[in-house]
């Protein structure tokens, strides 16, 4: 069999993609579109629309090429896919890199053309977790060695990512890997150690000053964003004015005053969930957290069905990435998170985040077919 | 896993309950501080209209024609419309955009029949006057062209302790009058305005009510009522009141076949291009139904060069001297109205004839009839 029949397993071709999957996401990346366009209608020239839209084309193609893979015959790959995501982070902190946002996250190849390779890294950390976790066959659950292992492949991305600095995304990795172990069926003596590590991990940042100031802040604006209203209280009380002032009905697609005025920073990128919430209001908001959540459950629906250990773990880490990133990126719009700097997924502007996050779909896909191919 | 679904369902109820508390609970109060953080609206004033004399110089701010009243009454046309800059502002007060502007519209440009030359005359007359009769002193001198009732001059001052009686009554604020507005304060009436009364044709005059001039509060002057004669003129109250432009208006219907003119100041109201908006006549208040011999009486009184024998009046009253005179006198084309609150020493009629032979010497008019 060449690799390009394995990829293609007879079964996968003949079956569609699973429109609980399919819709959602399609349709939260058709929503994205709407609102970089709205964030974006004043500046004049602005081409985001015409690239988002290529981003969602090229990770609808990478999506469907995911969905079509055999997961096993995919695994073969993880390790090459995995050093190729790491290879690119240490690629974004060579002078390849380049600074957006206080970040060294961006290898630019071009004008226009540039990519982030964090949000592949995503992809392929998850792949490797999966790898590790998953087991070989169905001979139970993953003993120490492997959650160690685990934690080393999930610690160096984080690393990684802790040096450009993003916290954010680094914390993404840390969410999908306790999801992951979790999963996983691990021991519970091993979740209580990882727990404990966690705990300790978080006191000694706290008693070493590991947190900048600029982060304190954030915390602190959570708690109380009039505590500092100029400065890092502006993102806060910004964003939950426009997204407060949409009230039920929102103010209209393309008509946001808070929008046009630009007074939520970083509009289109992470704060674009505070355009839904200024244009669509609370029905157009809630229409985009009840997509979120008909993908998750779908996922978690493939995740609990999953015929094999390395599926559900595989499954469910995409699930803890995109719920996690959904959350703390909706959280920090509305004040019930400190800001950080990480996408909406499928909705927020970046070609890399789009690609990353339909070819995450594109694995659920594959997991769910799995499921059907072996009864 | 499920554990991950709990997770995952509350994660997302936490959002929906979030939204829910800011945009349907407090949603009205983040609109109203939308509203407030992001619009400042900076006025753009439009420059006012130039106020013209018939000469097409603008009337400069220290003539006293009453440039302060027109401002007022065309304030509509001089006025223009302020624009609109509206800017985008951040809880800093930063501007961040222009959202937009409309650029204001300049008002338009208001050409009067004031004939600076005979307006500066007038003013030198009046100065005169008020020199001999001190600050406390009140005066006026009209000039309107008979055949049309166009105000050519129009120049006044009201000192402060004089009390503008009809006139005061109607919200007139002395210390704030602008020169013109001598003109239009009652005074007790002159002799021919007395025996016009008498002979009960005051109202045919058009005494007693006002002459309806382009200029905010003017007097309506006062005619004893005629139903209570017991309280003739030997009563205070039944002392004859007229403004020196009422008595002008009647004294042009003596003379144009007897119409009576609202006096008009302004002649066009133009656009900055130049072009006309609309062209303002001064209407025909009524016709004067005087006997032929009223009118000659006063045309043949007028005729003559003001003189304390010959003018009009040489005491209109205790308090008040007129006098008038046509210009020129046998083909009369305007007709000049001078009153003073000072009694002594001709102060009216030295006024007069400086109007009288004053005018005619200023050689051809600047403006056509």
């Amino acid at each position: 069999m060449t690799p390009l029949q394995a990829w293609s397993a007879p079964f996968a071709a003949r079956t569609p993609m699973d429109p609980g999957l399919l819709v959602p996401s399609a349709a939260l990346a058709g929503i994205g579109l709407l609102l970089v366009g709205s964030a974006t209608r004043t500046d004049p020239g602005s081409v985001l629309v015409q690239r988002q839209a290529f981003g969602v084309c090229l990770g609808l193609a990478l999506m469907w090429l995911v969905s079509r893979s055999e997961p096993r015959v995919l695994r073969a790959y993880v390790p090459v896919v995995y050093l190729l995501g790491i290879a690119g982070l240490v690629a974004v902190l060579t002078p390849l890199g380049r600074t957006v946002n206080g970040s060294q996250a961006w290898i630019v190849l071009g004008p226009g053309l540039g990519f982030q390779p964090s949000e592949f890294a995503k992809v392929s950390t998850i792949l490797a977790l999966a790898g590790v976790l998953g087991g070989r066959s169905d001979a139970g659950r993953p003993g120490g060695r492997a959650v160690l292992l685990a934690l080393a492949l999930t610690a160096a991305p984080v690393l990684l990512i802790a040096l450009e600095p993003d916290f954010g995304t680094a914390l993404v990795f840390c969410a999908v890997a306790i999801g992951m172990i979790t999963l996983s069926g691990v021991r519970m003596r091993w979740l209580a150690g990882l727990a404990a590590l966690s705990g300790l991990g978080l006191v000694l940042m706290w008693r070493l000053s590991l947190l900048r100031p600029y982060q304190l802040r954030r915390l602190s604006v959570l708690i109380d964003p009039e505590a500092d209203p100029l400065g890092s209280g502006y993102h806060a009380t910004q964003a939950r004015i426009a997204v407060g002032s949409g009230e039920v009905f929102g103010t209209g697609l393309f008509r946001g005053g808070q929008t046009a005025g630009h007074f939520v920073p970083e509009q289109h990128t992470d704060f674009i969930f505070t355009v839904a919430g200024e244009e669509l209001g609370f029905l157009g908001a809630a229409s985009i957290v009840a997509l979120v959540t008909l993908l998750l459950w779908r996922g978690l629906w493939i995740t609990a069905s999953s015929a094999s250990s390395y599926g559900t773990v595989l499954a469910g880490g995409v699930i803890c990435w995109l719920a996690f990133q959904a959350f703390v990126n909706m959280g920090m719009t509305i004040g019930i998170v400190p800001i950080t700097g990480l996408p909406l997924p499928f909705v927020s502007y970046g070609g890399s985040a789009i690609v990353a996050a339909f070819a995450a779909v594109g694995l659920l896909d594959a997991v769910n077919r799995t499921r059907e191919a072996v009864p | 896993m499920a554990l991950l679904a709990v997770v995952v369902s509350s994660m997302m109820l936490t959002v929906l309950g979030r939204l829910w508390y800011l945009q349907v609970v407090s949603g009205p109060y983040y609109a109203k501080a939308a509203a407030d953080s992001r619009l400042r609206t900076v006025p753009l004033p439009a420059p006012w209209g130039r106020i013209l004399a018939a000469d097409g110089r603008p009337l400069t701010a220290d003539t006293l024609v009453g440039r302060g009243g027109l401002e007022t009454w065309y304030r509509a046309d001089l006025a223009g419309r302020a624009g609109v800059r509206e800017l985008a502002v951040d809880s800093r007060g930063t501007v961040t955009r222009v959202l937009g502007e409309r650029g204001p519209r300049p008002g338009n440009t208001l050409t009067t029949s004031v004939d600076p030359r005979i307006q500066r005359l007038a003013e030198r007359a009046l100065a005169a006057l008020a020199a001999k009769a001190g600050r406390e002193s009140t005066g006026a001198v009209v000039v309107l062209e008979t055949s049309t009732g166009r105000v050519i001059a129009l120049a006044g001052h009201a000192g402060r302790a004089t009390p503008a009686r009809h006139g005061g009554a109607m919200g007139l604020d002395t210390e704030s009058l602008s020169g013109a507005s001598g003109a239009l304060i009652a005074q007790r009436a002159p002799g021919t305005a007395r025996a016009i009364t008498s002979q009960g044709a005051a109202a045919a005059f058009g005494f007693g009510r006002r002459t309806g001039i382009d200029l905010p509060n003017e007097a309506t002057g006062y005619i004893p009522d005629s139903v209570h004669p017991e309280h003739g003129p030997a009563a205070g109250q039944g002392e004859v009141l007229v403004t020196p432009l009422q008595l002008a208006t009647a004294y042009a219907a003596a003379v144009n076949g007897g119409t009576l003119f609202s006096p008009r100041l302004a002649m066009t109201v133009l656009r900055p291009d130049g072009t006309v908006v609309r062209t303002i006549a001064p209407p025909a208040a009524g016709r004067v139904a005087a006997s032929p011999e009223t009118l000659r009486g006063i045309r043949h009184a007028l005729a003559a060069i003001p003189s304390p024998d010959t003018a009009l009046d040489a005491h209109g009253g205790p308090g008040t001297s007129w006098s008038a005179c046509y210009v020129p006198a046998e083909t009369p084309r305007y007709v000049v109205v001078v009153v003073s609150s000072r009694t002594g020493g001709h102060a009216a009629e030295s006024a007069a004839r400086t109007m009288r032979e004053g005018i005619p010497r200023l050689g051809g008019t600047t403006r056509g009839t």
